[in-house]
């Protein structure tokens, strides 16, 4: 386990490399999956309030 | 064939059906290229555990590449064939191509400190990626700073197919110059000059990262495209009472 982590004194370059890519990666999906979501229901409410202007 | 996916309910449809096996490919995909990149294939002969770094570095390199070429051709349909969906993929590509890019030059940093004892050098192949990174930010920056969307979706377009030059430039500036940064290693003339045990994980990461760069833009079109509907939505009342008004 040791091993895996310090991998070969290099430990601490590798996984910031992959911490900072599953970080900025995770915001990125959230950020795009948040952003659908509040359109549709930004679509949806107006819908509502406007039924004839469904189309 | 344009047209065909010009209607945003086919396009929704269409990537209704996508989606799912775009997250199954890129989840798989990601955990055994992960997997086999950080517990399975050898430390470099040269690089020791740093190698390990390329398994992100390398995926994320090519979709700021790959990107950018995106964001070019929309930018090209958009002033050309004035395609409805051209300007939105291009919003959609811009600020996922610019994380993409921004992964480069810190995985790369990461890497460069180790081996070159250098977080950054003024290398050929560094600064044209930063440039690149320039031009993802400066899209994104023309396309939304106009008071109405679709002003600001032109010039975005001129610009993005400006920064298309710097495309090959990135890709053969370890070619065309003398560079710290080593030269290509997949895609050469020759075939890989990687080891299957590296290469594996590598195009594993690489299938991943493509995959997952396609849901994200799919995901953001389709929120770009229903603000679309609502603000067109939002619009209506008010063209009814003008239109009352002046009558």
């Amino acid at each position: 386990m040791t091993e895996v982590i310090d991998m070969g004194g290099f430990g601490g370059y590798i996984w910031t490399s992959y911490g900072f890519a599953l970080l900025s990666l995770s915001w990125l999906t959230y950020t795009s999956w948040k952003k659908a979501k509040v359109a549709a229901q930004q679509l949806a409410n107006l819908q509502k309030r406007q039924p004839n202007n469904n189309a | 064939m344009f047209d065909f996916f010009a209607s945003p309910s086919r396009f929704t449809r269409i990537t209704n059906r996508l989606l799912l096996p775009l997250v199954i490919i890129s989840s798989v995909c990601a955990l055994i290229g992960l997997y086999l990149g950080l517990f399975v294939s050898p430390a470099d002969y040269q690089q020791g555990h740093t190698v390990r770094i390329i398994y992100i570095h390398v995926p994320a390199a090519w979709l700021a590449l790959f990107g950018y070429v995106g964001l070019g051709l929309c930018g090209l349909f958009y002033i050309v064939w004035r395609h409805p969906l051209a300007d939105v993929a291009a919003r959609a590509i811009a600020p996922v191509g610019t994380v993409f890019a921004f992964l480069t030059l810190v995985t790369g940093a990461l890497w460069g400190k180790p081996m070159w004892g250098a977080w950054w050098v003024w290398d050929a192949r560094l600064t044209s990626m930063l440039i690149l990174f320039f031009f993802y930010l400066g899209f994104m920056a023309v396309a939304n700073g106009f008071d109405r969307v679709e002003r600001g979706s032109r010039p975005a377009a001129l610009l993005a197919l400006v920064g298309l030059i710097n495309v090959p430039i990135v890709k053969f500036s370890v070619d065309w110059w003398n560079t710290l940064h080593q030269p290509a290693s997949l895609l050469r003339s020759g075939g890989p000059a990687i080891d299957a045990s590296m290469l594996t994980p590598l195009i594993l990461m690489l299938v991943s990262a493509h995959a997952y760069f396609t849901i994200v833009v799919i995901l953001r079109m389709r929120a770009l495209l229903t603000e679309r509907r609502a603000a067109k939505l939002m619009l209506r009342p008010e063209k009814t009472t003008s239109r009352s008004l002046t009558s």
